[in-house]
């Protein structure tokens, strides 16, 4: 499913800002002594290229650094709920990293369609489709706009779990799972309802298989 | 054809059986006669836009009550 629009190119400043964010966060990779496994324990070493979503679980709000410091190679878009953008300053600031602005309450379509241009452009967007915190560790539900929006920039998605800490100085422990492509499970011009429901399950098991790394 | 027989085909496609598409008439409510809520609003305004090639906006979006109202959109946007 892809629709005819030009994709839009993230203007200059805004990339100077993504990398200065990144410039930033890196260090916390030191920090943090990050560790990024495989759901089998074994050591990630894959790098990503081209367009992908990385959907996480959603503990604190120190996950949306985590999942940039986990990728700190690349430049990462990602949704931001209405309320963490409220104010000028902060949604300035949040934007210009690289933040798109979702209504959880509405059916945002245009946050959709901004998704699916920087997803075409190439870049990485991370999404967290609890649709807010939750402290439990297993998935229970997901919102199922993350496939929709996959479907449509034909680009895979990226199971991972961060874990937890129980200080802000202990060691973190980010899981990344194989590449989960929407496209193979629909052979059809239009997926269904029941389709894109199918999909979302599949990656939500994809999640708690990262989460049950012990 | 007619954009009513295009669009029925997309949701047909879309929903399958799980809303009742025998109630699709332009005057037909989308919530509450076709009974799609707006995670599957959202499936259709994707089709819908990949079969017309147009682009909706919150704001088209949020005037869109009934089948009528998302085809004159779409004949506002062709």
């Amino acid at each position: 499913m892809q629709t005819k629009s030009k994709p839009r190119k993230p203007f200059f400043w805004q990339r100077v800002a993504m990398d200065l964010a990144r410039l930033v966060c890196t260090p916390l990779l030191l920090l943090y002594r990050m560790k990024r496994l495989t759901p089998e324990g074994k050591k990630y070493t894959h790098r990503i290229h081209g367009g992908a979503i990385l959907a996480a679980n959603h503990a604190s709000f120190a996950d949306p650094f985590l999942v940039g410091v986990a990728v700190w190679y690349r430049r990462l878009y990602f949704l931001a709920a209405e309320i963490v953008m409220q104010g000028r300053l902060r949604s300035l600031l949040l934007k210009g990293v690289g933040a798109i602005k979702i209504d959880r309450n509405a059916a945002d379509i245009e946050a959709m369609h901004k998704s699916v241009d920087v997803l075409k452009q190439g870049y990485l967007l991370s999404i967290f489709p609890q649709g807010g915190i939750s402290e439990n560790e297993q998935i229970e539900t997901l919102k199922s706009g993350v496939v929709l929006i996959a479907l449509q920039a034909g680009v895979p998605i990226i199971p991972m779990h961060v874990f937890p800490a129980k200080h802000w100085y202990s060691r973190r422990t980010v899981v990344m799972g194989e590449p989960l492509d929407p496209k193979a499970y629909i052979q059809k011009k239009f997926p269904s309802t029941a389709d894109i429901e199918n999909i979302t399950r599949k990656l939500m098991e994809e999640m708690n298989r990262c989460a049950a790394l012990k | 054809m007619q954009i009513l027989d295009r669009l029925i085909q997309v949701f047909h496609a879309v929903f399958e059986d799980s809303v009742d598409i025998s109630n699709l008439t332009p005057e037909a409510s989308l919530r509450e006669d076709i009974g799609i809520n707006s995670i599957g609003l959202l499936y259709m305004a994707m089709a819908v836009e990949e079969e017309f090639g147009i682009k909706f906006t919150n704001e088209d979006f949020a005037g869109i009550v009934t089948v009528a109202d998302v085809i004159r959109c779409i004949e506002n946007k062709l």
